[in-house]
């Protein structure tokens, strides 16, 4: 049996894939940093946070990535998908570019994504509860109720978030994300 | 059975239980060549002689322990494991047996990466995932019937001089062995025994019904619910019946399996913020919260709350109750096994919060604390797998009420 | 009660249901390995599987060593000396194993050669002190019995160590869907007699019946769909997560009447173990309940649910679980025969198998053994 037969082989990329991650990444963190000017839930959260707070969200073991974090002056800021040498405080990594694919396209929630271990959370566990109710707020700001109902466990009632906030709140944090 | 989309279910743990299971450690340690054991433990272990135990089991076949450390802190310390380390090296070890509880076995797995990895600086391997090698030989004698940490890949070490926490997930970390013998929880007093008992219950009705359940979490915690509904209250009030008490063990066992694997709710993430906060001991606050955790979540999870009421009771009792009912039953029936406990330690285990007390009689849980106990319990990552969402009005409304010892209203429960 | 004593150990990690196979980089990665050996076998690379692999290792930093897709149906010490060095060429640091009986029983005598640096047929006699090189298994559904256990079988040697699991155990429905409906029928039979053995021993072991039990009531939930349509997701990797928790119930039980018999008239005939075992099986419980002895009521319990054995009196959950396995064993009648002579086993050759097992196996009489297969040849 001739062994060469048998080739190594260089596993390739899902290019298609990961533009799609990168995009969704960056409409995520801008949203975050929109939200945590136009929401007072979202502002309060962060205030709690230490100065020195910042997470990177990424794909493991190659990327995409994503970095957001606090200024000196407190204030939350996106801050790209290159690691500038930031001290990520919270690191959350998505086990490879399938779960992410799961988690952006909505058919896994977080909450079930770490439970199916697809999610691995590292670093301040206190913030990432914190970081969590965040991204459940800018979820329900982003998606129509149909899909975000999939994505957090408990829609906000109306007593909770009226529809006129969260209309006008969506609409500001989108005009925000996509404009500098 | 439901098969979840996806799970992942990991034990690589040997589990060995008989009254006489600690006489198989010498055998075991030989088949993985190791013959120079360091024996780590706390000084209240070794003050009920559990240590002669170990030795005399070990010396049947002639193996010695070449170091014994006997006073770990009960919160592991970075120091003491630095400490344990060098004493480990300069004794020529090469494996550790760590009997006793949680905190001992945690100092254990941080030494172990030490040596093993012959680091210098434990918190570079701080984090999930970061240790990527099989470490020495590690075995764990739990001399606790509860907390099920001998089957868990997670270590938590304080570093008091920062100020911090670190915490250690990996595969790597689980014991290779863990012993379950009746004669390490043969002393435990009743009150000790029904509350750790009530810890294991907890952990197995938790990984029952939270969101990652999967196929053989499901059957290992519903054998550990059975074990521990037809033998606790018999062995609070008999503590020297052995083979109720190795019983016990092997339940803490199975529920360590069950949680390891499906993790906790927010029984664990409230009763780590009561822990925190009070000081009240873990088992406690697990026997005290468990009702109103089932309450809470009895929305989203009533099959399988109700489907715990024959681990729980029995056959007959369910099925002289009404498919529609049985959640409630569960809830009941263990509101009955808390009363049972309180009676047959003359009162002194706890049914609510505000009946916790300390050595001088002392409430440990003051109504005012309940504020700061919700305010930590929202940064507690137990409330992840929880079926239902939290808030901080959430958590006061289950807090007043298990302070109280008043059920749930139900209306009050916000259903998404 | 008989006081619990006993010892369990379940080393593989399982990762089972959808997108499993993208996890492998990551489980290779925490394992500290980043090359493997991947084995499978030309009947799956017809089908594409070793595609579908490749493509989940994509986006990450693992690099295949080789991709061997040419796994004979035994493990003949040829094929292992040969991966061997393919293995040592390459520089690879661990096996990925794609499929199910041989290939698995390969990959890990390979593993054997390279982690202990010997020759094959020395492996047989040395007794395993620490852990071999990283392996993780991705089962198709017609596993055979003992791939995910403690176990390897090379040759004619069969050895069992605890570090003979596997790592990890990957069950992705891309690769589960795959096999016919014989064959899932077979694994379905392997695992409920491994299972059914596991737990009808006389000392309680609580552990290990959870482990079988879950492996009963998924066989029981999901076997006649899974036969009718084997392509079916979910009940495929329903049947093989049967067949992983049906294994390790195995390891860790004393070998069992069904499985030492089976295992001697497999090696000598070339049937599957699966189609043995039904048979036998079905005999076995036949006489259990002729005599009244060894069905233990949990049975029911494991296959029927807390509602239908909470309904079922006391004195009849024997009766009734001996009902559902009938009826369990009963939905692969299309493909399995119900006698040892519609298999056409010369009848000549029943006393020779009793004599090998009673030699291999001494918790069984060779009367027994020889009573069994009787009852099997020609059933009433």
């Amino acid at each position: 049996m001739n062994i060469l037969y048998y080739p190594q082989v260089k596993p390739k990329k899902k290019l298609i894939k990961r533009i799609y991650i990168a995009i969704m990444l960056w409409i995520v963190g801008r949203a975050i940093q929109a939200a945590s000017k136009v929401d007072s839930d979202v502002k309060d959260e962060f205030a709690k946070l230490n100065n020195n707070f910042c997470l990177k969200m990424w794909i493991w073991p190659n990327g995409p990535s994503m970095y957001v974090g606090k200024t000196n002056n407190g204030k939350v800021k996106y801050l790209g998908w290159k690691d500038k040498g930031y001290k990520p405080t919270l690191t959350m990594t998505i086990k490879n570019i399938e779960a992410a694919m799961l988690l952006f396209t909505f058919r896994e929630s977080t909450a079930i994504a770490t439970a199916r271990n697809r999610l691995v959370v590292d670093g301040d566990l206190p913030d990432a509860c914190a970081f969590v109710r965040i991204l459940n707020i800018v979820e329900v700001y982003l998606l129509p109720k149909i899909i975000a109902k999939l994505a957090v466990k408990r829609y906000p009632k109306w007593s909770q978030m009226a529809p006129s906030r969260k209309h006008f709140g969506r609409i500001t944090i989108y005009v925000r994300a996509f404009t500098f | 059975m439901q098969l979840p989309a996806y799970y992942e279910f990991c034990n690589t743990v040997k589990t060995i239980v008989g009254h006489k299971a600690l006489e198989q450690i010498p055998q075991s340690l030989k088949v993985i060549n190791a013959q120079r054991p360091m024996i780590i433990t706390d000084k209240g272990v070794e003050q009920a002689g559990l240590i002669k135990i170990v030795q005399t089991a070990m010396q049947k076949s002639k193996l010695k322990a070449a170091a014994i450390y006997d006073t770990v802190p009960p919160d592991s310390d970075i120091k003491m494991v630095n400490e344990l380390a060098k004493m480990y090296t300069s004794k020529k070890c090469d494996s550790i047996i760590a009997v006793g509880g949680g905190s001992v076995l945690d100092t254990a797995k941080g030494v172990n990466i030490i040596v093993s990895e012959n680091a210098s600086d434990l918190m570079q391997f701080a984090g999930y995932g970061n240790v990527t090698r099989k470490l020495k030989p590690l075995v764990a004698v739990p001399t606790t019937a509860g907390t099920g940490s001998e089957v868990t890949s997670v270590a938590v070490i304080a570093n008091h001089e920062k100020n911090i926490k670190m915490i250690f997930g990996s595969v790597f970390l689980l014991p290779d062995i863990a012993i379950i013998d009746s004669r390490m929880t043969k002393t435990l007093p009743p009150t000790i025994t029904a509350f750790t008992g009530m810890d294991a219950l907890t952990h197995a009705i938790e990984a029952y019904f939270c969101l990652a359940k999967n196929p053989l979490s499901d059957t290992t915690a519903l054998a550990a619910i059975q074990i521990i509904a037809q033998n606790l209250v018999n062995v609070v009030k008999k503590p020297s019946d052995t083979d109720g008490r190795l019983a016990l063990a092997l339940a803490s066992n199975l529920a360590g399996m069950a949680f390891a694997n499906s993790m906790v709710g927010m029984i664990h993430n409230i009763g780590h913020a009561v822990g925190g906060v009070c000081g009240v001991p873990h088992g406690v606050c697990m026997n005290i919260l468990l009702p109103y955790g089932l309450e809470y979540n009895m929305h989203k999870a009533s099959q399988y709350i109700g489907e715990l009421l024959y681990p729980l009771a029995g056959d007959e009792v369910y099925n002289a109750t009404k498919k529609k009912e049985r959640p409630q039953k569960t809830v009941a029936y263990i509101r009955k096994l808390i009363q049972d406990l309180h009676d047959a330690t003359d009162g002194k285990h706890p049914r609510f919060f505000k009946e916790v007390v300390d050595k001088t009689g002392k409430q440990m849980v003051p109504k005012e604390k309940l504020v700061d106990i919700a305010k930590t319990a929202m940064s507690d990552p137990a409330q992840f797998y929880n079926p239902e969402d939290l808030d901080y009005n959430d958590y006061m409304m289950v807090l007043e009420a298990a302070w109280e010892g008043t059920p749930l209203d139900k209306k009050k429960i916000k259903k998404g | 009660m008989i006081p619990y004593n006993f010892t369990f150990l379940s080393h593989p990690k399982i990762c089972s249901g959808l997108k499993a196979l993208e996890v492998i980089p990551f489980e290779l990665e925490s394992l500290n390995a980043c090359k493997p050996l991947i084995i499978t076998s030309e009947k799956w690379s017809r089908k594409k599987l070793t595609k579908t692999i490749v493509k989940a290792l994509y986006d990450s930093n693992i690099v295949i060593g080789a991709l061997f897709d040419n796994a004979p149906a035994r493990p003949s010490s040829t094929i292992i000396n040969v991966l061997s060095k393919l293995y040592r060429e390459r520089g690879c640091d661990s096996i990925v194993a794609v499929g199910a009986g041989s290939i698995v029983n390969i990959a890990k005598s390979v593993n054997m050669v390279v982690s202990l640096k010997t020759e094959i047929l020395e492996c047989a006699a040395t007794t395993l002190s620490a852990p071999l090189k990283p392996f993780i298994c991705v089962p198709t559904a017609d596993c055979e019995g003992g791939e995910m256990a403690a176990m390897a079988t090379f040759e004619r040697f069969t050895k069992k160590s605890d570090y003979l699991y596997p790592d990890v155990i990957v069950i992705d429905p891309r690769i589960t869907n795959n096999a016919t409906s014989e064959e899932i029928a077979n694994c379905a039979l392997t695992s409920l007699s491994h299972a059914i053995e596991a737990c009808s021993i006389d000392t309680p072991n609580p552990i290990n019946d959870a482990y079988a039990h879950t492996a009963l009531q998924l066989i029981y939930q999901y076997l006649p769909k899974t036969i009718k349509k084997p392509c079916h997701n979910d009940g495929s990797v329903a049947i093989v997560n049967a067949a992983a928790c049906a294994d390790t119930a195995f390891s860790n039980a004393p070998e069992g009447i069904i499985h030492s018999l089976a295992s001697i008239i497999v090696q000598d005939t070339n049937y599957k173990p699966g189609t043995i075992m039904g048979i036998l099986l079905r005999t076995s419980l036949n006489a259990k309940l002729a005599t009244k002895q060894g069905i233990r009521p949990e049975l029911l319990l494991a296959l029927a649910g807390i509602d239908t054995y909470a309904k079922t009196k006391e004195n009849e959950r024997q009766k009734v679980a001996y009902d559902y396995l009938i009826k369990c064993i009963a939905t692969t009648s299309r493909y399995i025969p119900s006698t040892l002579k519609k298999l056409t086993i010369s009848h000549d050759k029943l006393k020779e198998y009793a004599k090998e097992a009673a030699a291999k196996n001494r918790d069984y009489k060779e009367k027994e053994y020889a009573e069994l297969l009787a009852k099997a040849w020609e059933s009433k």
